[in-house]
């Protein structure tokens, strides 16, 4: 039966319009970065200009091992609090007959400002892990304001702290998150309980042994088989941050581990906007989940009824990218996620009750992405026109995909879908510029503003390759607003914080939201595009904090981020 | 004698039956079998003149009453190898397949080395689904007389239906060979690429199949079914827009139709849906126990926001086919849309148990999404 989503209103403590005695301080970051001059297309390939020259390795191997084609992750995070985001590569691993020639390593690569980046994953000492290596999720899970690092894979996990140095400990074992010989996928920070810590929730995918693989064959050639020949999949996991540094495995008292299935991508975010954050879970070949949040430390399953759980041919997507952002200008939070070829990427928009609305061909989606395998995805505005657009990376699973259709490659080209503020998309590959004619074997995703110009660059990695580091070249021509949320009594990074802006008759909504993409994490600062130059004098923006709280603050400066931090009284 | 592709791509049953219920559009088959013209003509013995009585009836429609006569000649001359398998023939035409092999062992019997009742034998074997017997005298065949491109045609189709899919893209390859001029061969051939999700080869074979016998509806038909699963869209929906031409009395060619439509169409062409519905509505009209059209036309309905319109569609699609999952799946959703919790409940149960049934498959390669 249709439920009707509980639309209660958060808790207000707060709802003044306060200029003074808040604790704003305006970040008015100068560039001092290379510009645009002289780029054609939106994105600009700046990888090498970067210096950046990290080699990812997924061991792919005869055996065809399904895990090889599963891993690639990438995050932004300041790591080192100078203001300028670096970024974490997740490497794959070796496997039996996947060897590498040189140690597999992670790279972190430390922003200097200046348009380049130095590796530093060593000196760091996070460039190791004992295990295969597949996603990362950026989170201040002390809030000490320094971002830790989580990274998943297979049997183990990692959990970097960051010590405020530069430097990292790896403390998986002593915080309770050991990977006890799961296949460990997307994860996601958020916070659940509403204490203020950043808890976790980790998807798993099956059960696997290096041992034994069920090898499949095309035309002779080994090729990788489908989800199902694993198995019906694993339980999902959460695990409550205790505050003390350690962490209480959650996922039976949530129910959570009830669900059984091959979880690849999931996004935190308040679905019904009670304040709660939710979770959207993309699952290969299985149903994804909606986890909705009781607020009593549980949570219930209502994909069947928001009707996201499967296509409407009762078939369940190859579900793998996920994110969520106001797509059609309401103020909630709607869908999209990466799927195979031949699937059509779904989009669920939600009109604020179950059930979703199906937006796939309609927006057209459908047809803009039938013959991609869809790995990362994310909504950014990437021209700040005040609407959410759609960038998405592919790449096939089996090379020799190419030898039964003449639509469907190998690698694949990234798609930059332009909305028109309706929910309907355009592809935009003929002005996006030469990166975007490139196809890539592309996985995770991250987006960021590395140079701090008010418009969001992206991150991908490729399979057996370099990364590509794309800057936005666009972006700056339209006025914006950016804003870095520091939590007090909520947790920190601010993550399940809903932010509000109005531009003329316009409500802009977005969300500081907790894992998406895929095997990814991202700046948590929220940009909003206001439109064509020289756009509104000031700003006001009205935030609702994960705890509850909401807050409005005026006359902020367009042009610049603003560092504005949860009232603690 | 295989013209059937309308389960293009799609293995099953319902392609078995449909290969021998063309014999029974086909009277005139009897009239071609060794000896046939002369039993119309016999008068010399009381079998040769039931015999002959049976083909007279198989000439006027009349199976039935062809049965009836041939059995008086098989028991009047119970050694007759040749009346023992015209007997199973009249049997198989009338989808009897098991009954019919049981006179095709009797005729081998008495005569061993007898290569058409023996693939006759095979065609029954294989259309009631017993698919290693009829694998097993295919090859005796082809061992025999390794250029009977028939045996050769029937094989690929046997080994399909056994999920051989390379096997049988073998056989219908050397049966292209062997018949360069036949466009059943290169169906076959094509029918094969599309089980192996090699769509461009498909379309390739089609077209060939469609060059040599464009009067052929199941080659049209598959033609345009490869070219759009290929990505060739504007193409596939041309060749579909001919075969309504050429085949107006066609449901499947509506049905298809519609079906791709809907799933390519892009938003700005507000036309498509409409023309989808159409198509679908036709496609009913010519032939009414199609539970893909009402499933799709139920579909729609759920997503222009009508469940009542949409559970009249799906409740005659499921009792058309009860073990779809999907139709199951849609009727949840529908009775969920009428708040009725029960039912939408009793359906997602059968979605689910029908569902589980179907993914216990094998291990496969991960080459292509989708459902279709």
């Amino acid at each position: 039966m249709a439920r009707k989503i509980l639309k209660e209103p958060p808790i207000l403590l707060f709802r003044s319009v306060m200029i003074t005695g808040l604790l704003i301080a305006a970040l008015h970051i100068a560039s001092g970065m290379p510009g645009p001059e002289g780029a054609s297309g939106a994105f600009t390939d700046v990888t090498e200009a970067g210096g950046i020259t990290w080699k990812h390795f997924n061991g792919e191997s005869p055996d065809a091992h399904l895990i090889e084609t599963k891993n690639g992750g990438a995050g932004f995070l300041d790591f080192d609090q100078d203001g300028l985001l670096d970024i974490f590569l997740v490497n794959g691993g070796e496997t039996p007959r996947g060897k590498s020639s040189t140690p597999v390593r992670n790279a972190l690569y430390r922003n200097l400002g200046n348009g380049k980046f130095e590796e530093t994953a060593v000196r760091a000492g996070v460039d190791r892990i004992s295990f295969y290596g597949i996603a990362v999720a950026v989170g201040d899970y002390d809030n000490d304001s320094y971002p830790d690092l989580l990274v998943t894979g297979y049997p183990e996990r990692a959990l970097f702290h960051n010590n405020g140095n530069g430097t990292f400990s790896e403390v998986a074992g002593k915080a309770g998150l050991n990977g006890s010989g799961r296949w460990s996928t997307g994860a996601a920070w958020f916070d659940y309980d509403r204490d203020g810590f950043l808890d976790l929730l980790i998807c798993h995918y099956a059960q696997m042994s290096f041992a034994s693989s069920p090898g499949c064959e095309f035309r002779g050639t080994p090729a990788y088989c489908t989800p199902r020949s694993y198995g019906e999949g694993a339980p999902l996991a959460l695990y409550r941050n205790k505050g003390d540094g350690t962490f209480a495995n959650a996922s039976t008292p949530s129910g959570v581990d009830k669900n059984i299935g091959r979880g690849l991508g999931v996004v935190a975010v308040d679905v019904d906007d009670d304040s709660w954050t939710d979770l959207f879970v993309a699952r290969d070949g299985s149903p994804n989940l909606l986890l909705m949040n009781q607020k009593n430390g549980t949570f219930k399953d209502s994909a069947m009824e928001a009707e996201v759980a499967y296509d409407p041919n009762g078939t369940a997507k190859a579900g793998m990218g996920v994110d969520a952002a106001d797509v059609n200008g309401d103020g909630r939070p709607d869908f999209v996620m990466t799927t195979f070829n031949n699937e059509q990427h779904s989009l669920y928009i939600n009109p604020g009750r179950f059930p979703f609305e199906d937006w796939t061909i309609a927006s057209s989606l459908g047809f803009l992405t039938m013959p991609y395998v869809g790995w990362g995805t994310h909504f950014l505005d990437y021209d700040n026109d005040g609407v959410m657009d759609l960038l998405i990376v592919s790449g096939h699973v089996n090379k020799t995909v190419e030898q039964m259709s003449s639509t469907v490659t190998y690698k694949e080209l990234p798609l930059l879908l332009r909305n028109d503020g309706k929910g309907s998309f355009r592809n935009m590959q003929e002005s996006t510029g030469p990166a975007f004619q490139k196809r890539y074997d592309a996985r995770g995703l991250a987006v960021g503003d590395y140079d701090n110009d008010g418009d969001v660059d992206a991150v991908l990695v490729r399979l057996q390759d370099t990364p590509v580091l794309l800057r936005n070249n666009v972006g700056e021509n339209n006025s914006w607003v950016g804003f870095q949320l520091v939590g007090t009594k909520s947790n920190r990074d601010a993550i399940g914080a809903k932010l509000t802006v109005r531009l003329g008759d316009r409500k802009l909504v977005r969300w500081v939201t907790g894992g998406a993409s895929i095997f990814s994490s991202h700046d948590y600062r929220v940009v909003f595009g206001l439109g064509a130059n020289p756009g509104p004098p000031a700003t006001s923006v009205e935030i609702q904090w994960p705890n509850g709280v909401v807050q409005t603050v005026d006359g902020l400066a367009p042009k610049q981020y603003h560092k504005l931090v949860e009232p603690s009284g | 004698m295989i013209s059937e592709y309308r389960q293009v791509g799609k293995k099953g049953s319902a392609g078995r039956a449909s290969w021998f219920s063309r014999f029974a559009c086909a009277a005139a088959f009897w009239l071609f079998l060794p000896g046939g013209g002369e039993l119309l003509n016999a008068q010399n013995s009381p079998a040769r003149q039931h015999a002959a009585r049976a083909a007279q009836l198989v000439e006027a429609g009349d199976l039935k009453g062809a049965e009836a006569e041939m059995r008086q000649a098989v028991e009047l001359s119970p050694k007759e190898a040749e009346y023992l398998m015209r007997l199973g023939l009249l049997l198989s035409m009338q989808e009897r397949p098991k009954v019919a092999a049981l006179f095709f062992e009797r005729a081998l019997k008495l005569d061993p080395n007898n290569l058409t009742v023996r693939r006759h034998l095979a065609g029954s074997q294989w259309q009631s689904g017993r698919l290693d017997a009829s694998q097993e005298n295919l090859e005796f065949i082809l061992k025999a007389s390794p250029r009977d491109s028939e045996a050769l045609l029937m094989l690929g189709m046997v080994l399909m239906d056994a999920g051989r899919f390379l096997a049988a893209h073998a056989a219908a390859q050397k049966a292209a060979k062997a018949m360069p001029t036949s466009d059943q061969a290169y169906a076959v051939k094509g029918m094969a690429e599309m089980r192996m999700q090699r769509y461009t080869e498909a379309a390739k074979s089609y077209g060939q199949a469609a060059k040599l016998n464009p009067r052929a509806l199941e080659v049209n038909l598959g033609l345009a079914m490869s070219l759009w699963a290929a990505g060739n869209i504007a193409e596939s929906f041309a060749v579909f827009e001919q075969g309504r031409k050429r085949f107006p009395e066609d449901a499947f060619h509506c049905l298809e139709y519609g079906r791709l439509l809907l799933k390519s169409a892009k938003p700005e062409d507000s036309d498509a849906e409409t023309r989808s519905i159409g198509l679908l509505e036709n496609a009913l009209t010519l032939n009414p126990s199609l539970p893909e059209a009402h499933y799709l036309l139920g579909d729609l309905a759920l997503r222009r926001g009508s469940p009542e319109k949409a559970l009249q569609h799906l409740e005659q699609a499921v009792k058309l086919d009860p073990g779809s999952s999907k139709i199951h799946f849609a009727l949840s959703r529908t009775h969920r849309r009428l708040g009725r919790a029960e039912d939408a409940a009793r359906e997602q149960g059968l979605f689910e148990q029908l569902k589980a049934r179907e993914e216990a498959a094998p291990a496969a390669p991960l080459l292509v999404g989708g459902t279709d």
